[in-house]
């Protein structure tokens, strides 16, 4: 009893002292110091940096992101050791919330979306260090000189009160911005007769002949309150928009309702597919596949990619891609789903990091052109090799242990390669469009590509960062509601649960009632604030 | 003489149980550190807690996350939701395990005892991904049961089940049988095999058969464990499974579907609204802990057997 | 010997052909996902979710993708470690909880119990515990995941409830014979509830197979500390992952089969773990050690 009673006390004492442990917070000072490193790489430095990235999923190519050799090549070319970490998929916001409220915060931290209203506030209640008097003191020269050549990004980076939180992932072309596409297939269009349609009107005459040549579902898309594929031949944006300096709703405007009436009589003749509301990637991919469903609308790689070499040789399927449903035909379509040149994924540093210069230098240096080359290609000879295609145009060419199926790991896709000798999801880092067009590099990929990010999108995209955060609360508390609502009376209406003109009334009332107003006002006001602040 | 005061007879209690306490207090010390160091977490809900200043730096609130909560249009479907499929989950769920066990304490065969047993729970093992996945399967339109329910008279099936609102309760709770009822009725397979043989014996002796015997015998002594269970049962009605739930839920079906944890959870994703999900979560424990505060009240009057 | 009845023999009949209706019903996701995880991954995507009885162009390529990834190996020994250690300690402290709670005469008993039963409705959640986890010095420690998750309450109570049906006669002829209570406890009183001890082994050691939430967010750092059904759990996601909703397109996309194979290399050791564990549930346990 005597070990058993030491064991007791021990216990209690341990009990004691965690209770009054408190969560004591590291106090960091304020002050920016004096920038010593030179901005020439290699640094000298035994420094180690941590680096905290947030959305990093393992393949067999690469379990773990220390394991990499992307990671040597930036350490080699910026001098800087580093030491990654990540939380695992599928508890990525849990683990990076709770990283964000420790008070031993990462050096650098790598984010795939930084949140919208909460810009402001990592720099208020000091999480992230405000990167402004580091850009403008020299200390990040080369994303200084890609933001002052373009304004435009300049604008979208900064948070509402104009202070730099992140540097950003920024898209070096257009093409990059939209990865969403229209597909159908050209083999059955052939046996139609017929073109890739263009209009709302082209793609249902399409589809009704698909279903008259015995098509099982001559269409499959995803009709939610995040996604409204076609709507762009209605007019109308999904979701918050803006016409000119008016905000606008998708679910608000008459355009919307036209292209619900439209879905319920796809619905109803048998040309969408009835179980549209499943659209697991499981069950899209079986149909698409098989050859039972003509066309879709989704990802160029993840999508398009994946089906174009699941489909079997014998089947005769090929795909087409066709351009974003325009509301006139020859006119450029309204808009497709896109990300704005600057992304929102990034990276910050962290408040109680001791080695924030060293860090600011470890960001910038992915914008400099040797870093645009490690970030998105690896290394020279290895990796990638500087060649010409055959339309003359010199740029990096991935190396076949990565282009070859056959050199590769079997079952893997180029992006599985990729991870071990560049890091081309989020790069820190302007990304180039060579990856994407490598990656996705057959004919009916690179067209897609192409057809996506055809449109007028910029016109009417909503800017990235332009609610604050003390709006964000009473904004979510309107917002969920009128999209789940949205969400599930749309589902009623196209599947004709409820009467077409009965659904939409009600829909519109409902709406009202959920103060759809209120909500479009807020986001309206946001939006001027950040019009004249910017 | 000895003396009768309470904080005589404490003392006594303490000097002849002295040996217990200790026992007692180790796993208690651990309740303290891991159970209730942590409570301090429910004043996020009367915050509006931000991670960086922490408990201690977030501005109060008051109810106003509770408001919030309460108010919202969705508030009365999502509870009539998660308490229908709760309850109804416990009316048909709770005793198929049992059922289970007595069957399979009737098998004379061990080898295929063990077999039915490691078979019959193997979906508790397989993730919850794969068995939603097969579900849908078998629910869609071409599916095998879709075409066993076809059979009945009058019926016609032109979509997957599982877009028939009217229909998630049954499915929910059909799969967790499915998935669950093997593994649950463990506990009463254990219970059973501690029953003592001669009281078989003397009801044989008395002429009882074996259905009587189940009657008589091993019902009756199984009832503490059953009531222990279901209290426990009913302590988890406002706990609802919803990685399940965010697997089965579509536009269709979430009339009926969507639970209230899954709609808090829905409105997380754009937030981190840690105050509301700590007000939600007081909520719910409040909810349950009344559920079982009854049930115990009434078990503790009706039977012997009681959680406290 | 008395003859079974012949609603007796029709009802052992209908008994087993049940039994063998629930056995195969709940044994057909094994033999689709082992068939799966045989077959060729298009073939699979071709396939969808339809039933599989065979494997479609059987190979074992996903097998050999599977045993060469390092951290399946190491997340099997993280496991092991976390199941081992993990359930001796949880039943160790469950009994030390559960057998003092279960005798009628001390006093404090009453409160006791509602203390603890209190807190399976009542917790901080998880930032609370993050953090205190956190300042105890636990984190990046693979004792995280086996300390501040020990005793369920609900284990716990099943025990007690087990010690209940001890004659109380039993211990008191016990000490008479000088035994401290310690000793009573684990010399005498668990072999006694070995069938509920045995369950309740079962629940924590299956419970803490299955646990990944934990190392999530207390392992951060350290890959190399994950346990399986971590692993496993992202190998399934990333193929989950809706149609076009996330900000990268390029869905890794692990070969379908490479997920079902990772199933069954993390699932299939602790299906198997039943047959062994049955022995502690024959019948007939209770022995009279005192008359009356």
């Amino acid at each position: 009893m005597k070990l058993f009673n030491k064991v007791v006390c021990g216990m209690l004492a341990a009990a004691l002292c965690v209770s009054v442990t408190g969560c004591g917070k590291k106090t960091v000072s304020d002050e920016v110091p004096e920038f010593k490193l030179s901005d020439k790489y290699p640094i000298e430095t035994d420094e180690t940096l941590r680096v905290y990235v947030k959305n990093f999923t393992p393949n067999q190519y690469v379990s773990s992101l220390n394991d990499t050799e992307f990671k040597k090549y930036l350490e080699e070319a910026t001098g800087i050791k580093t030491n990654f970490e990540s939380a695992p998929v599928g508890s990525e916001d849990d683990g990076f919330n709770l990283m964000l409220a420790s008070d031993d915060l990462p050096d650098v931290i790598i984010c795939g979306g930084w949140r919208n209203p909460e810009a402001d506030s990592y720099l208020d209640d000091k999480t992230l260090t405000d990167l402004t008097p580091y850009l403008s003191g020299g200390a990040m020269p080369n994303l200084k000189k890609i933001l002052d050549e373009n304004p435009e990004y300049d604008k979208q980076t900064k948070a509402l009160s104009g202070r730099y939180f992140y540097a950003p992932m920024i898209l070096g072309d257009d093409i990059l911005r939209s990865y969403m596409l229209y597909v159908t297939r050209q083999d059955l269009l052939d046996k139609a007769g017929l073109q890739a349609p263009e209009t709302v009107d082209e793609w249902e005459k399409t589809l009704t002949k698909f279903k008259e040549m015995g098509v099982k579902y001559p269409i499959t898309i995803r009709i939610d309150n995040t996604t409204a594929p076609f709507l762009s031949g209605f007019g109308v944006m999904n979701g918050f928009y803006h016409e000119g300096n008016t905000v606008k709703f998708g679910a608000n405007e008459d355009g919307y309702y036209e292209y619900l009436r439209t879905m319920a009589r796809w619905y109803k003749n048998g040309l969408l597919d009835p179980e549209f509301v499943d659209q697991t990637s499981s069950r899209i991919s079986q149909i698409v596949t098989s050859g039972e469903c003509a066309s879709f609308y989704g990802a160029v790689g993840g999508g398009l990619g994946t089906y174009m070499s699941a489909v079997s040789k014998d089947s005769g399927i090929r795909f087409a891609p066709t351009k974003v449903p325009a509301q006139t035909k020859g006119e450029k379509p309204m808009w497709n789903m896109s990300q704005s040149r600057v992304h929102q994924a990034g990276a910050a540093i962290g408040y109680t990091s001791t080695k924030k210069e060293l860090a600011a230098r470890f960001i910038d240096f992915g914008y400099s052109e040797e870093g645009q080359k490690i970030w998105n290609f690896g290394k020279e000879g290895v990796s990638y090799t500087m060649k010409a295609d055959e339309n003359g145009e010199v740029y990096p060419h991935y190396t076949d242990i990565i282009t070859d199926p056959e050199k590769r790991i079997p079952g893997t896709s180029i992006s599985n390669a990729l991870t071990k000798y560049a890091s081309v999801g989020n790069p820190i880092s302007v990304q180039s469009k060579w990856y994407l067009l490598q990656v996705n590099n057959t004919p009916e990929q690179r067209l897609g590509l192409q057809y996506a990010n055809d449109t007028d999108v910029d016109k009417y995209m909503m800017p990235p960062l332009y609610i604050s955060s003390d709006n964000a609360k009473s904004i979510n508390d309107l917002t969920t509601p009128i999209n789940t609502y949205i969400d599930e009376q749309i589902a009623k209406i196209i599947t004709g649960r409820v009467d077409t003109e009965e659904g939409i009334s009600e829909m519109r009332n409902t709406l009202k009632k959920l103060k759809l107003d209120e909500l479009i006002k807020m986001h309206q006001d946001a939006y001027d604030t950040y019009s004249k602040n910017n | 003489m000895v003396k009768h005061g309470l904080t005589a007879r404490l003392k006594r209690d303490l000097r002849i149980n002295k040996e217990l306490y200790l026992i007692l207090l180790v796993p208690l010390i651990w309740y303290v550190i891991f159970k209730y160091i942590p409570m301090y977490g429910t004043l996020m809900s009367f915050q509006n807690y931000n991670m960086r200043l922490g408990i201690s730096g977030s501005e109060w609130v008051g109810l106003e996350n509770y408001r919030r909560f309460f108010s919202d249009p969705y508030f009365s479907r999502d509870i009539w939701n998660t308490i229908s499929l709760s309850l109804k989950g416990i009316v048909v769920g709770f005793p198929i395990p049992i059922i289970l066990a007595l069957l399979i304490n009737e098998l004379t065969n061990k080898t295929f005892t063990k077999f039915v047993q490691t078979a019959t729970y193997i979906p508790h093992f397989i993730s919850m991904v794969v068995i939603c996945g097969m579900l849908k399967v078998f629910l869609a339109k071409d599916g095998v049961i879709s075409s066993m329910v076809s059979l009945f008279p009058g019926v016609s099936i032109k979509e997957s089940l599982l877009n028939n609102a009217n229909l998630f309760a049954t499915i929910f709770i059909g799969s967790d049988i499915w998935q669950e009822a093997a593994w649950g009725s463990i506990i009463y397979v254990a219970a059973i095999a501690g029953i003592d043989q001669q009281l078989y014996e003397a009801a044989e002796i008395d002429g009882a058969g074996k259905f009587r015997q189940m009657l008589c015998v091993t019902l009756p002594c199984l009832a503490p464990t059953i009531i222990i269970m279901l209290i426990l049962r009913v302590g988890a009605v406002f706990t609802t499974n919803n990685e399940k739930i965010l697997l089965l839920i579509n536009s269709l079906n979430a009339e009926k579907a969507e639970t209230l944890s899954y709609y808090i959870y829905k409105k997380g994703i754009t937030n981190a609204d840690y105050s509301l999900s700590a007000a939600a979560g007081l909520f719910n424990s409040i909810i349950n802990f009344v559920f079982v505060i009854a049930t115990n009240f009434i078990s503790k009057h009706v039977s012997e057997t009681s959680l406290w | 010997m008395i003859k079974k009845s012949n609603s007796r023999k029709v009802f052992e009949v209908f008994n087993i052909v049940l039994m063998l209706f629930l056995s195969f019903i709940a044994i057909y996701p094994l033999i689709f996902v082992l068939n799966a995880s045989f077959s060729d991954s298009n073939a699979l995507l071709r396939n969808g979710g339809r039933p599989l009885w065979l494997p479609i162009d059987a190979n074992i390529q996903a097998y050999k993708m599977v045993f060469s990834n390092k951290l399946l190996l190491t997340g099997y020994m993280n496991t092991i470690f976390v199941v081992v250690v993990g359930t001796i300690l949880d039943v160790v402290l469950s009994a030390m909880c559960a057998y003092p709670l279960s005798k009628k005469g001390p006093m404090l008993n009453s409160i006791a119990t509602k203390i603890i039963i209190f807190t399976m409705f009542f917790s901080g959640g998880l930032i609370p515990t993050y953090m205190l986890v956190k300042n105890i010095g636990l984190m990046d420690n693979i004792w995280a995941l086996i300390i501040p998750a020990s005793i369920s309450t609900y284990n716990m109570i099943i025990l007690r409830t087990g010690f209940s049906s001890i004659p109380e006669s039993l211990t008191e002829s016990a000490l008479i014979d000088g035994a401290s209570q310690i000793k009573i406890l684990f010399k005498i009183m668990l072999p006694l509830v070995k069938p509920t001890l045995t369950v309740i082994a079962l629940y924590y050691a299956v419970t803490r197979w299955n646990a990944w939430f934990d190392a999530s967010i207390y392992l951060q750092r350290n890959s190399d500390r994950w346990p399986l059904q971590l692993i496993l759990r992202q190998i399934l996601i990333q193929n989950d992952v809706n149609t076009g909703e996330t900000g990268v397109d390029q869905m890794q996309n692990v070969a379908e089969s490479i997920k079902y194979a990772t199933i069954i290399v993390a699932t299939l050791p602790v299906v198997c773990i039943y047959p062994f564990v049955q022995k502690y549930f024959t019948k007939g346990v209770m022995i009279g050690a005192v008359k009356g």
